[in-house]
């Protein structure tokens, strides 16, 4: 990595990335500057992209006729482009209390705005229709799906305002929106997860039976991952309240296997049903995430 | 299991701080938001039980530790199979201390409280074993080893024992227990043992122990005898038994002192004899019929009545009419500690008083008063003027007046002063002649001011308080002094209030004494001429003069010239060789043995009683005496002639308050720390054997503890460990 791509790298480190005022700005540096550190032309290959020729039929728009084809073989033929698919992305973020947790700079919850906030400027950018919707025991905000630049205002909007809710129940949840979403298209799910497992993955097996594509961002805070903390504490439940007195230094060892084997039993299952599973930290650089959003893209093509 | 120092056992509050501070900390724990307490609450479900072991286990090994410690210190004996598991000493050293102080002579049904003490001695020895190192001490005010060694056979010890008689001294328990410790502690057995046989009389054991801490720098060579409180804890494996013999009854009257006021009075001086006797019992009043006998002749017999605790002084007063060394005794009726129940004192009564009366013609009057025609009286006068009278005049003279006339010049004043602060007494007349005198023989430079009252006239003030000065005055005497009228008086300021025996109504002094050296002089505040009042003429000038120069001799003191045991001093003139006759009989020859000498012209030497001065010569021979070991009276003669007597007595102020320590309280008082008590009651073989049984177990106790506490630590340290990371 030469020294001006560490440089961009480095602006997008979430507690970086969340020092800035404005949303928009927020995102718009999310993906610049994560496309700016890939080498290549922001538009060039995924954006308006060249596909093939059709033959024109009666009553549609000649704004797409190629006219010098047309004045060679004086037929009338059509540019097909790569952007017309118009993918559908439903970006679902958990706002759940635990979501509300942090050991460092950036909860979760500010993590996920962000990383969705990055993705929809993504995805308007290719021209996709983005949908939002926001979520914690039940669902709290839904924004349709639109690809253009003034619902990527209203979705930053959105993101910008989320304050934490109550407790997590995505299965009801995931079945309520996969109900809802009609056409297939990409779904993006940014959540802890702090669920049943089982239900969750039924959740999620609900989008893949209606024929969407998943994408799974499974975001945890490290200590969350470790349970690196000192001394005899009292842990309070964020969702319950509920009190809980232990040496966490005793508990490490068997909290890290339960949490470990956990993940495990998620990413079988999340390849098992063909989900991309994506573990994040939220000390993950926002382009580590953005990679795994775009070869899922690709694959989508 | 008992213990040998249970007050520690108090400590044992202490277990319950780590508990405390358990329950304390479990409060303030902080609290840590956390996402979801899903995981902690499956992990803790199988850890919990394993923390909540682990804490208990260290609060428990915090509490037993202290516990062991606590324990440790309170000296814990354990006995029978228990006992075994621990090494048992081997050989034996036991030290004996027996009290025989005078209140160890309370005498009771079967015998004294020492017969009853010997009886106990006797029960130690029988069972101690032969091979056993054994030292016995016997103690009064001081302590005598009268048998140590290697082996014993009991013969040997209770021979000398049986033959020992009652001391009249009293007690000194502490310096005999140090005594004892000592001898325990310079033995190399390994079993020590120390045995105290007395009464344990409260004051003979005194105050608390020394501190330890304060005479530990030294060592006991340096020391000569180790406290008490030190031996006890540097050798901390003397076992004390304390074997109690009290007495049924702590009642007991005695003739604590007997005052008098000099040992030397003049013929026909009234002699005022001051005898306190004391009531010790704290709950029974007594009556006590009390007899004082001159020379053999009972003069009184009184019976006086006593509260309880409560003491009496009776004052007898009588003419001392008999030339020479009168022998007085003070008697009460027997109780049970006779020793206390009868005392000695002496008075020498020797011919009138040399004084030398300094005064020019006006002094008619005193002239008059200090020897009055056609009476013998009690003083033998000497008249000079104030040009003519000589040094020789004055060391012939006990008392000195100076009176009117031409008055002193600055040499003369320093004669005087040497005269009085040499032992001389010396009356004083205030007047305008006499001012110079006056000032430089007061030792508070009084302001003088003369008045003449013309027509008006000034009285004495009636007295608070008698002073000895009118001893001899009767209540209406007094009052007759009161009336009378002075018309010129000097007016003295600068005077302290104690020091005036009588003053005007005006409220200044009339007649003040101060003591100047060792003797005294006397300010009269009165013209000895009739125009200036109407004392001269009055019957009180005779008397009042006189008992001014007779009554501010030494102050009361007492009479009883030596303590028993203890060495006197006398000082006399002797023409021929000493004799000294005891009152057991036997004779001394001063000089005839070693460390007791006669001392030709050495002076300065007191008794306890006082100085004793036979003749008109200061610088008389001292005689050193050997002490006396019975009350009575020790006679001087130089050859057929009675030199000098004095007066033995039991030094009685504590040893006769019959007041009792229980055992427990002596040995906490001494400061002993490893100790039983055994009663009469008791049998001393089965008590001794438990005793002997009985193994301390501090020591392992404090190893224990360390283990604990090392254990404990190591926990903490890996609980420490995990929770830093």
């Amino acid at each position: 990595m030469s020294p001006k791509e560490t440089r961009l790298s480095e602006f997008l480190r979430p507690e970086v990335v969340s020092r800035l005022a404005n949303m928009d700005l927020r995102a718009r540096l999310i993906v610049e500057g994560f496309i700016a550190g890939l080498h290549r032309s922001p538009y060039h290959g995924f954006s308006v992209e060249f596909a093939e020729y059709r033959q024109y039929n009666a009553g549609e728009s000649t704004r797409n006729v190629d006219w010098r084809i047309y004045g060679k073989t004086d037929r009338y033929y059509v540019k097909v482009f790569e952007d017309e698919t118009n993918l559908k992305a439903s970006l679902l973020l958990d706002r759940s209390a635990s979501m509300d947790f942090t050991s460092g700079e950036v909860t979760k919850l500010r993590y996920g705005a962000l990383l969705s906030a990055a993705l929809s400027y993504l995805m308007i950018k290719q021209r996709d229709a983005v949908g939002l919707v926001v979520f914690d025991e039940r669902i709290n905000t839904i924004i349709p799906h639109r690809s253009v630049r003034r619902h990527l205002l209203y979705l930053l909007k959105t993101l910008e305002a989320l304050t934490p809710g109550a407790r997590t129940e995505i299965s009801s949840t995931l079945h309520a929106v996969a109900e809802r979403i009609k056409r297939r298209g990409l779904v993006v799910l940014v959540s802890d997860l702090f669920d049943e497992p089982e239900r969750v993955i039924g959740g999620l097996k609900h989008f893949r039976h209606r024929g969407h594509e998943i994408v799974l961002f499974h975001l945890l805070d490290p200590i969350e991952l470790t349970l690196d903390v000192r001394g005899e504490v009292r842990f309070v439940d964020r969702e319950t309240g509920e009190k809980l007195r232990a040496q966490p230094w005793f508990l490490q060892r068997d909290y890290r296997r339960s949490v470990s084997e956990w993940i495990s039993w998620l990413e079988r299952e999340c390849k098992e049903n063909a989900i991309d599973y994506n573990l994040i930290t939220t000390e993950t650089p926002f382009d580590q995430a953005l990679v795994s959003y775009l070869s899922k893209r690709r694959r989508l093509r | 299991m008992n213990f040998l120092n249970p007050t520690f056992l108090i400590a044992l509050v202490a277990v319950s701080v780590p508990l405390l501070i358990h329950l304390l900390s479990r409060r303030r724990l902080p609290e840590v938001p956390f996402s979801t307490l899903r995981f902690l609450r499956r992990s803790d479900r199988r850890s919990m039980r394993r923390i909540t072991m682990r804490r208990l286990l260290l609060l428990i090994l915090r509490m037993a530790g202290i516990a062991l410690l606590v324990l440790a210190c309170a000296r814990p004996v354990v006995r029978g199979g228990l006992a075994a598991l621990f090494p048992a000493g081997g050989s034996r050293t036991a030290c004996l201390l027996l009290d025989r102080s005078y209140s160890m002579g309370v005498e009771e049904d079967l015998g004294t409280l020492f017969d009853r003490a010997r009886g106990r001695l006797a029960h130690v020895l029988e069972n101690l074993d032969e091979e056993n190192e054994i030292s016995v001490v016997v103690f009064d005010s001081a302590s005598e080893i009268v048998y140590t060694g290697e082996r014993f056979e009991p013969d040997m010890i209770l021979g000398p024992v049986r033959e020992m008689e009652l001391s009249w001294s009293g007690t000194d328990l502490r310096g005999a227990v140090a005594e004892g410790l000592r001898l325990c502690g310079s033995s190399r057995r390994e079993e020590r043992e120390l045995y105290i046989i007395s009464d344990f009389q409260r004051t003979g054991i005194g105050g608390r122990p020394r501190d330890a801490s304060h005479v530990r720098d030294a060592t006991p060579a340096e020391e000569g005898v180790p406290d008490s409180a030190v031996a006890a804890t540097e050798t901390p494996a003397v076992r004390a038994f304390l074997l109690p013999v009290h007495p049924e009854s702590e009642s007991n009257v005695a003739i604590e002192k007997v005052l008098t006021p000099r040992v030397t009075l003049h013929r026909g001086e009234v002699a005022e004899v001051q005898v306190i006797v004391r009531n010790s019992s704290r709950d029974l009043g007594a009556r006590v019929p009390l007899q004082v006998l001159i020379d053999g002749r009972r003069i009184m017999e009184k019976e006086i009545e006593l509260p309880p605790g409560g003491a009496h002084r009776e004052r007898i007063r009588f003419p001392a009419e008999r030339i020479g060394w009168v022998r007085g005794e003070v008697r009460k009726k027997t109780d049970h500690l006779p020793a206390d129940d009868q005392r000695f004192f002496v008075l020498h009564v020797q011919e009138k008083m040399n004084v030398l009366l300094v005064a020019d013609g006006e002094g008619f009057y005193l002239d008059q008063a200090l020897s009055p025609e056609g009476s013998e009286g009690d003083l033998a006068l000497t008249r000079r003027n104030w040009r003519n009278y000589t040094t020789a005049d004055l060391e012939r003279a006990e008392a000195v007046v100076l009176g009117p006339g031409r008055g002193p010049l600055v040499k003369d004043v320093e004669l005087f002063e040497r005269f009085i602060t040499s032992g001389g007494t010396a009356l004083v007349l205030v007047l305008p002649e006499l001012e110079r005198a006056v000032r430089a023989l007061s030792r508070y430079e009084p302001v003088l001011e003369f008045r003449h009252l013309g027509e008006g006239f000034v009285t004495v003030a009636r007295p608070e308080m008698q002073p000895a000065i009118l001893a001899p005055f009767e209540r209406e005497d007094i009052t007759g002094i009161t009336r009378l009228r002075f018309r010129s008086l000097p007016v003295v300021q600068g005077i302290p209030e104690r020091l005036v025996f009588l003053a005007f109504s005006t409220g200044t002094p009339f007649v003040w004494g101060e003591r100047r050296g060792a003797g005294m002089v006397v300010f009269l505040c009165a013209d000895p001429r009739p125009d200036s009042s109407e004392l001269v003429l009055s019957p009180y000038f005779l008397p009042l003069i006189q008992q001014m120069l007779l009554a501010t001799g030494p102050e009361p003191s007492t009479g009883e010239g030596g303590i028993i045991g203890e060495t006197i001093a006398w000082s006399g003139t002797f023409v021929g060789e000493p004799i000294c006759r005891y009152p057991d009989g036997s004779e001394f020859k001063p000089g005839s043995e070693g460390g007791h000498g006669y001392q030709r012209g050495a002076s300065g030497v007191r008794g306890r009683g006082g100085e004793y001065r036979a003749g008109g010569d200061p610088d008389g021979d001292v005689i050193e005496l050997p002490p006396s070991r019975e009350p009575g009276f020790i006679t001087i003669f130089d050859g057929d002639e009675t030199a000098g007597r004095i007066a033995i007595n039991p030094d009685c102020t504590g040893e006769s308050d019959l007041s009792f320590m229980s055992a427990r309280e002596a040995a906490d008082s001494l400061g002993l720390v490893h100790y039983m008590s055994i009663d009469e009651e008791q049998e001393l073989a089965s008590v001794l054997y438990r005793a002997r049984e009985g193994r301390e177990i501090s020591i392992p106790l404090v190893l224990a503890a360390m283990a604990v506490f090392l254990f404990e630590l190591l926990l903490a340290q890996r609980q420490r460990v995990g929770q830093e990371g």
